[in-house]
């Protein structure tokens, strides 16, 4: 019995730290963890963000741990279990996350430029592409085709087309297509499509942008076929019971102008950061 | 020459054939061999590729379970542990990269706590059976529970976590304590296998203890839906076991490798297309192919010129037997046409004898035979005589007939190692070259003349003809073939000049005749000029009176050497030599010059008959010579008789002058009537007076009238014609009285008397006179 009260503790103790983070409390914060969805090959993602991560450290005066996710729902599960503080998460994730725990809040998003892919502003779009030599010229002609999706929670890879791609086709999506690939990343997708082992991938654009500016593509390596409608861009967000102090600091040095974060800015190809609310991301929800 | 059809193939051709096809065969037998064997030597490597892949995976996720265990036994550690343990274990489960979720149940099942309590199932109702028996089996051992049976809209949703359930503590009398479920992010597996290589279409499975699939990824990602495998069923007992088959999906085949752990409940399988492993021995696979067709079509082309090469070959053999047959009845021709002109140069085309220049090699062989044999060797020359004028009368064709039958006649006169030849136009020559004497020689050529002079019937004609020959005899008269033939010509001369059907030896010893005629020649005019010729005469009796009415001159030759010769040995002689004409007239001047002198003796005259040579009487002054000679002596016509031969009658020169001496008043009298071609017929054209029957007639006639016919009719005849008729020759008495009762008119011969020299005429007319009385 001791043992199950125990148990009946543990079950409530997210309830109880989340009516604690409701009020003001001091914030005797040890160290903040931090992880992001791996968009692309995770290793380089995280050396991206080491110079964001020294700043917040440096700001905030305490040790940033940098989680390693594995996937999109690893990122999920560890926000929404408070398992890390701060996450990078795709729209759709977010949108998942929150819907398990509505005390997770986006507040922030980077506004990047635009591009080949992707009009410039803090929208960007999922792209249906296929290699530019293919004989696909419509969606239609895709049925029975081998897709490469990116990660099963990404907005742009997967749940995005996943909802709208098929009132394109008239198909439910699992049937028009012969194989889903889920490559766990856009740049997988797209490897895989490179390499011929898909016939078509979904993507988002700004990521199709970035492998253009690394060179990995050109400009004529795709065609797309298809454009969702505009989604903002991937919000930062806190978990939910984060004290606000810490959140105030994390927004405040991110929506500040400071030389180290315009260096990290143009590493991901940013025009800025820009603050985001949950209303932002809510024209999603009906697609998921 | 036939030549076998092009089409068919000889043994070889057809061996070589067989080769190349067997060849062809086992190239490709080879290549059959030999893709099969590397694809099953690939198959067989990937397969153990696949296999060792599999066994990686497979202990990397049953690493994973150990992990999972070592979590799980931080659950049971405490189990009075508050909430702030599930704390410390949410922190562990954000920093793991490899578990993203975990709930915690009791031993009924019932969910005791869950990081993400949205998510977890409130029981494990639906795996705790297998976890029960498992746990009899294995004891407490993280297990993959089964995979639920998709619902319908399952495969959209990829099976992003893969569950372990982690049976942890102590067992109490309901069974477990604890059962955590912990969840694996797949992610994090397919990360690990994103650098396999699986080719494009190969991929792994993770599958449940009845094979249901839980995960499938490749090197792209996790797949959702694609390729449908047949579903194997893993041994459930074994720590680790492995197995494969293949399989055929959308009209492909399948390798299909799987490992499987009893004891943790999976099997992870790795698949991939048969095209995809064969791959990389395809570009070999195609290079070795178009190797392999090269080499068929070189074999085949090799085979193929071989066999036309040797077609080639055998035609050109064939053509070149032929050509050599043809070059062999070619040789053979002109051989035989050599041995024709050979023979043509060396025989006489016509006569088929040899000619003169093959005679003159084969001559002088066999002359110098006969004198290493010691014998004797005659060469002689022959020629005919009168040719010229048979082939200028007749023609060629018979001229040539005549020599053809010359030819042959001397050829059967050839004894086997004689040898004959045609010099050309009529002159033949043989070499007689047997054992034969002087005497034997002579024969032959007596011999040869005599046949030669025998009548020859060419093509319907009958032909006279005769040969005058030389003979030479080795080695007295020469020693080498030019030297005998000189000889032979020269002795062939002087047989021609001693007249027709002569032969004469060179050698003038031999030629005993001969030297007489030819001395008697060489005096002839020196006896005309001594006045050497003397008539005698024969008296004719009438044989009514029985009185003597004329006389025949007969003339001789008073030779000075010889004696008195006889006129068949010289008159021949004188016709060939011309001397006939002048002995003629100095026949008619003795006759008349002896009635001339019987007229002074006051002796009866009687009238004298003299025979005229036809040569003499075809002389167109002959006529008037007569009369001229007749008056010169004072005589009168009818003192003279002239004896012409019946060949006068074929001459117009003759007859003219028979007509002009009969109208002179000169008696012409037929001699030897009877023996020649003529008839009565031609008798009415020349002016006779008299016929005299030849006496080789009269010599026939015995006692019998009957015995003389001819001489009979002849005589009635004449009668009839108004002729004398006289007989010649008249030995007997039964012939005197014969041709008396036959109506003969006279009558000459021995029986009444012979030729006597003129001074002897008075006594015998008075003697014969006496005797006429007597009788």
């Amino acid at each position: 019995m001791p043992r199950f009260v125990g148990f009946l503790i543990g079950l409530l103790a997210p309830f109880m730290l989340l009516a604690e983070a409701t009020m003001p409390a001091e914030c005797d914060v040890a160290e903040l963890t931090f992880t992001m969805i791996p968009k692309k090959n995770i290793d380089e993602q995280l050396q991206e963000y080491v110079p964001l991560i020294a700043l917040i450290s440096d700001t905030l005066g305490v040790p940033v741990e940098v989680v390693r996710a594995s996937s999109y729902e690893s990122v999920i599960d560890s926000i929404v279990s408070g398992g890390v503080d701060v996450a990078v998460m795709g729209p759709a994730a977010y949108m998942i996350a929150r819907g398990r725990n509505a005390g997770i809040e986006p507040f922030a998003s980077l506004a990047v430029d635009g591009g080949h892919f992707t009009p410039e502003g803090s929208f960007y779009n999922s792209i249906l592409i296929v290699g530019s030599d293919s004989t696909v010229s419509e969606p239609e002609d895709l049925k029975g085709a081998r897709i490469a999706l990116g990660d099963p929670s990404s907005t742009s890879g997967a749940v995005v087309p996943k909802a709208l791609f098929p009132e394109v086709v008239g198909v439910p999506f699992d049937r028009f297509f012969g194989a889903l690939v889920y490559a766990g990343g856009h740049d997988k997708a797209m490897n895989a499509l490179i390499d011929r082992q898909v016939d078509a991938a979904f993507v988002s654009s700004a990521r199709a942008d970035e492998y253009l500016k690394r060179g990995m593509i050109g400009t004529d390596s795709f065609r797309v076929l298809w454009r969702s409608p505009p989604l903002h861009y991937d919000p930062f967000v806190f978990r939910s019971d984060l004290c606000h102090s810490v959140r105030q600091q994390v927004l405040d040095l991110l929506t500040t102008p400071s030389p180290r974060l315009r260096d990290f800015l143009e590493s991901q190809h940013a025009s800025g950061i820009t603050r985001v609310q949950h209303e932002d991301y809510q024209a999603l929800e009906r697609l998921m | 020459m036939h030549q076998k059809p092009a089409s068919s193939l000889s043994a070889v051709q057809i061996a070589m054939l067989v080769l190349g096809v067997l060849m062809v065969v086992f190239i490709w037998a080879l290549f059959v061999f030999q893709t099969m064997t590397s694809r099953a030597e690939a198959l067989q490597a990937r397969q153990s590729e696949h296999r060792n892949l599999a066994l990686i995976v497979s202990e990397s996720l049953k690493q994973m379970t150990d992990r999972a265990k070592a979590m799980g036994s931080l659950v049971v550690e405490d189990p009075e542990q508050e909430g702030d343990g599930f704390e410390r274990l949410l922190a562990l489960l954000a920093e793991d990269p490899v578990f993203n979720r975990l709930s915690v149940y009791d031993g009924k099942g019932d969910l005791l706590y869950s990081s993400h309590p949205d998510s977890a199932p409130s029981d494990l109702s639906q795996w705790y059976g297998q976890l029960e028996s498992h746990l009899k089996h294995y004891g407490l051992v993280p297990l993959l529970p089964k995979r639920e049976e998709a619902s319908d809209s399952g495969r959209a949703e990829p099976g992003w976590r893969l569950p372990f359930l982690v049976p942890a503590g102590e067992r109490d009398t309901l069974g477990l304590t604890r059962v955590v479920l912990i969840e694996l992010d797949v992610g994090y597996l397919a990360g690990l296998l994103q650098h396999v290589e699986l080719g494009p279409r190969g991929f792994i499975q993770v599958l449940d203890a009845e094979g249901a699939e839980w995960m499938r990824a490749d090197t792209s990602g996790v797949i959702v839906g694609g390729l449908r495998v047949p579903r194997v069923q893993p041994a459930l007992t074994g720590r680790v076991s492995s197995g494969q088959r293949t399989f055929e999906q959308d009209g492909q085949r399948f390798q299909y490798v799987f490992v499987t752990r009893a004891i943790h409940g999976f099997t992870v399988s790795v698949t991939q297309p048969f095209d995809e492993i064969l791959g990389p021995l395809r570009s070999d696979q195609h290079k070795q192919l178009l190797l392999n067709i090269l080499m068929t079509l070189l074999v085949g082309g090799i085979v193929f010129w071989l066999v036309r090469a040797l077609k080639q070959q055998q035609s050109v053999l064939q053509a070149l037997q032929l050509s050599e047959q043809r070059n062999q009845q070619l040789i053979e021709r002109l051989e035989g046409e050599h041995a024709r002109s050979s023979r043509a140069a060396s025989i006489d085309h016509l006569s088929g004898l040899y000619n003169r220049r093959q005679f003159l090699d084969i001559a002088s062989q066999a002359l110098n035979e006969q004198r290493r044999n010691r014998r004797l060797s005659a060469l002689l020359f022959i020629d005919l005589d009168r040719f010229k004028s048979i082939n200028d009368s007749l023609g060629h064709q018979v001229g040539d007939l005549l020599l053809q039958a010359v030819a042959g006649r001397i050829r059967r006169m050839l004894g086997p190692d004689d040898v004959a030849a045609r010099f050309g136009g009529d002159e033949f020559v043989v070499l007689l070259a047997e054992d034969r004497s002087e005497s034997d020689i002579e024969q032959w050529a007596s011999g040869l003349t005599r046949h030669l002079s025998a009548t020859y019937e060419l093509d319907g004609t009958e032909l006279n003809s005769s040969p005058s020959i030389g003979i030479a005899i080795c080695p007295r008269d020469g020693q080498t073939v030019e030297n005998l033939l000189r000889c032979a010509d020269a002795a062939m001369y002087s047989a021609k000049k001693a007249g027709r059907g002569q032969y004469r030896f060179f050698d003038q010893s031999l030629n005993l005749k001969d030297v007489e005629e030819f001395h008697l020649e060489q005096s002839f005019a020196d006896a005309l000029r001594n006045r050497e010729f003397v008539l005698h005469y024969q008296p004719q009796v009438c044989l009514d009176s029985m009185e003597v009415i004329g006389y025949e001159a007969l003339v001789r030759w008073h030779h000075p050497e010889f004696g008195l010769l006889f006129p068949d040995r010289f008159i021949p002689m004188a016709e060939n030599s011309g001397f006939v004409i002048p002995l003629g007239m100095e026949v008619l001047r003795l006759a008349c010059a002896q009635i001339a002198q019987w007229q002074r003796d006051d002796i009866p005259i009687r009238p004298v008959a003299v025979n005229v040579s036809p040569i003499q009487l075809a002389q167109q002054e002959f006529c008037q010579q007569v009369i001229d000679m007749i008056r010169e002596h004072g005589l009168k016509t009818c003192h003279l008789e002239l004896e012409i031969t019946e060949t006068a009658m074929l001459d117009a020169n003759a007859v003219e002058s028979l007509h002009c001496l009969k109208a002179a008043g000169v008696k012409l009298s037929l001699d030897d009537f009877g023996t020649g071609y003529s008839g009565f017929a031609h008798l009415e054209a020349v002016p006779v007076d008299k016929l005299k029957i030849d006496r080789s007639l009269i010599a026939k006639i015995c006692n019998s009238h009957d015995d003389s016919p001819i001489v009979s009719s002849t005589i009635i005849l004449a009668k009839r014609m108004d002729l004398k008729v006289v007989a010649e020759g008249v030995e007997t008495r039964e012939q005197l009285v014969h041709l008396k009762v036959a109506g003969c008119d006279i009558a000459q011969g021995y029986h009444l008397s012979r030729p006597m020299p003129p001074e002897d005429v008075p006594g015998f007319l008075r003697t014969f006179a006496e005797a006429e009385a007597v009788v």
